[in-house]
């Protein structure tokens, strides 16, 4: 069994700035700066896709693409992946749904004034015939995978994975479970969220998902925002062969699949009861999912004091926001950037997703996260 | 070098049928499973064929719909699976079965779609300005869990 390590980090969230995370000054995310940031492809970057490619480029890709490239720079300081390495990397992305059709029914609509409802009931097929079919090649779940893997040349394997908020850390369980059986290999994980666009935000309004009174404090609400992250992996012997420096190592992912909504309290106390007895030993530093809505909150503390009982607690979401699928890996980025939290730490990242269960992360803190560039309010 | 993995039981729901028996003698007969498709009016379409599970080509309205056509299709599988002969899985721990799930693409209804636009309004912007509103007439909360694929799960 190989071990995993963690060589380049990368987060683009609306609101964010990894660096006030790092010096313990993050101020709580407003709506105001959540709403910030459009996706636009460095003009570097759009020099190295095909004309045919950008066509086919999605906001969540160009997301998935800066940030990609901001954890392979950071892999790559001291000396860049050969091409025979990347033959070896696996990328594996969060699939956010592109909901845009009722967009394409509007202009529809618009262009046809003359059309009822009713009449559009009966014409569906000139509907879909004046989609640009360019325009559902955005829409496929593999757009971001297929953008990422053919930009870096990243061809080892790897699949997009819908895990609902718990994307994040169910691509770090996957990504874990191929490259510990590998010779050599390494994997390129993406999580791309938005909690912002009208369709996704009123969808959550309205299954109660996410708190709406403003009159809350900031701590006691759900703050949403939108962005995305990138992490690096190699296993030792890629890492050994490549060079480079190693942030934190993976240890292990525990996961626990439960159909309901929430996870409940004896959920999240059957998941933690399960983690090593070394893991628990080591009073490890856990970071909590905690999104902000109180019932969650109250479930996932409570069995987290009741199951490991002598832990460090970090929440994150009121600095960082809740944009859905980065969830896991954000909180990861923010504990190892965040210095209050020494160097040689286990953390415990803990993750959750509606109708998929929770899960928890154990890993070893090996440096503090070099901040690659401080983003303040602007997750482009 | 990991254990060795092997079939043991086999559910579908496909256009050739709905069972192994079915769809090898599909196969080796030769028949096909495209057939004329009744789920919704094909008028103004150029193709009114389609591979499509005849379990699944009917025209009912989303309303009256207990199940989205993702899980009308998983759950005859599902069936299937389990009335395969040999299987029980009562002596296995919950914990020790996964499952892996290949999901589509879920989108709403699409009739439901045309009338909710045709009640959304757009400022000189071009941002819907009544978005809450209407999505709150147009949509139950069943038909956003419809948009989650892993409802067929529970």
């Amino acid at each position: 069994m190989a071990s995993v390590y963690l060589t380049g980090v990368a987060v683009r969230q609306a609101g964010l700035d990894l660096a006030d995370i790092a010096r313990q000054e993050a101020a709580f995310v407003t709506a105001e700066a959540a709403s910030k940031g459009a996706a636009v492809l460095s003009a570097q970057m759009a020099k190295g896709i095909a004309r045919e490619d950008r066509a086919i480029l999605s906001d969540a890709a160009i997301y998935s693409l800066t940030v990609a490239d901001a954890a392979c720079a950071m892999a790559q300081q001291q000396l860049a992946f050969s091409e025979e390495a990347r033959a070896l990397i696996n990328v594996y992305t969060t699939a956010e749904t592109v909901r845009d059709f009722y967009e394409i029914l509007y202009e529809y609509r618009i262009k046809r004034p003359e059309l009822t409802a009713v009449d559009v009931h009966a014409v569906l097929g000139r509907v879909a015939g004046s989609v640009h079919p360019l325009r559902l090649f955005r829409k496929l779940p593999t757009n971001n995978l297929y953008h990422i893997a053919k930009f870096f040349g990243f061809i080892g394997g790897g699949y997009p994975l819908r895990s609902m908020s718990l994307g994040g850390l169910s691509l770090l369980e996957h990504a874990l479970f191929k490259l510990e059986d590998e010779a050599q290999g390494g994997a390129l994980l993406c999580g791309v969220g938005d909690m912002i666009k009208a369709d996704n935000f009123e969808a959550f309004r309205k299954m109660g998902l996410i708190e709406s009174d403003p009159h809350r404090s900031q701590t006691d609400k759900v703050n949403v925002t939108h962005g995305a992250v990138a992490l690096m992996l190699e296993n030792a012997a890629l890492l050994q062969r490549s060079g480079h420096v190693a942030l934190a190592q993976i240890v292990s992912v525990h996961s626990r699949f439960d159909g309901k909504i929430h996870s409940q309290q004896a959920d999240w106390e059957a998941l933690l009861s399960g983690l090593p007895a070394a893991v628990i030993g080591e009073k490890p530093v856990v970071v909590m999912y905690d999104n902000g809505a109180p019932n969650l909150r109250q479930v996932e503390n409570a069995a987290v004091f009741k199951a490991l009982p002598n832990v460090d607690i970090r929440r994150y979401k009121p600095y960082t926001g809740y944009a859905g699928s980065t969830s896991g890996l954000v909180d990861l980025a923010c504990a190892l950037a965040d210095k209050s939290v020494e160097v040689g730490r286990t953390l415990l990242v803990n993750g959750m997703g509606i109708g998929i269960g929770c899960a928890c992360v154990v890993v070893k803190k090996l440096q503090h996260l070099p901040i690659d560039r401080p983003v303040s309010g602007d997750a482009s | 070098m990991r254990e060795r993995v092997v079939i043991t039981a086999l559910g579908c729901c496909t256009p050739l049928g709905n069972t192994y028996d079915s769809v090898t003698a599909a196969l080796r007969d030769g028949t096909t499973g495209i057939r004329e498709i009744q789920k919704f009016d094909t008028a103004s379409f150029k193709s009114h064929f389609a591979g499509v599970p005849e379990v699944g080509n009917m025209r009912t309205s989303p309303l009256k719909r207990s199940r989205s056509w993702d899980e009308l299709y998983i759950n005859n599988a599902v069936k299937g699976l389990m009335a395969w002969p040999g299987v029980d899985l009562s002596h296995f721990s919950p914990q020790r079965i996964g499952c892996f799930l290949g999901v589509d693409e879920p989108v709403p209804d699409i009739h439901q779609t045309v009338d909710f636009v045709y009640d959304l309004q757009r400022d000189a912007g071009k941002a819907f300005t009544n978005m809450a509103e209407v999505m709150e007439k147009h949509y139950r909360i069943s038909d956003f869990a419809r948009l989650d694929s892993t409802q067929v799960l529970r």
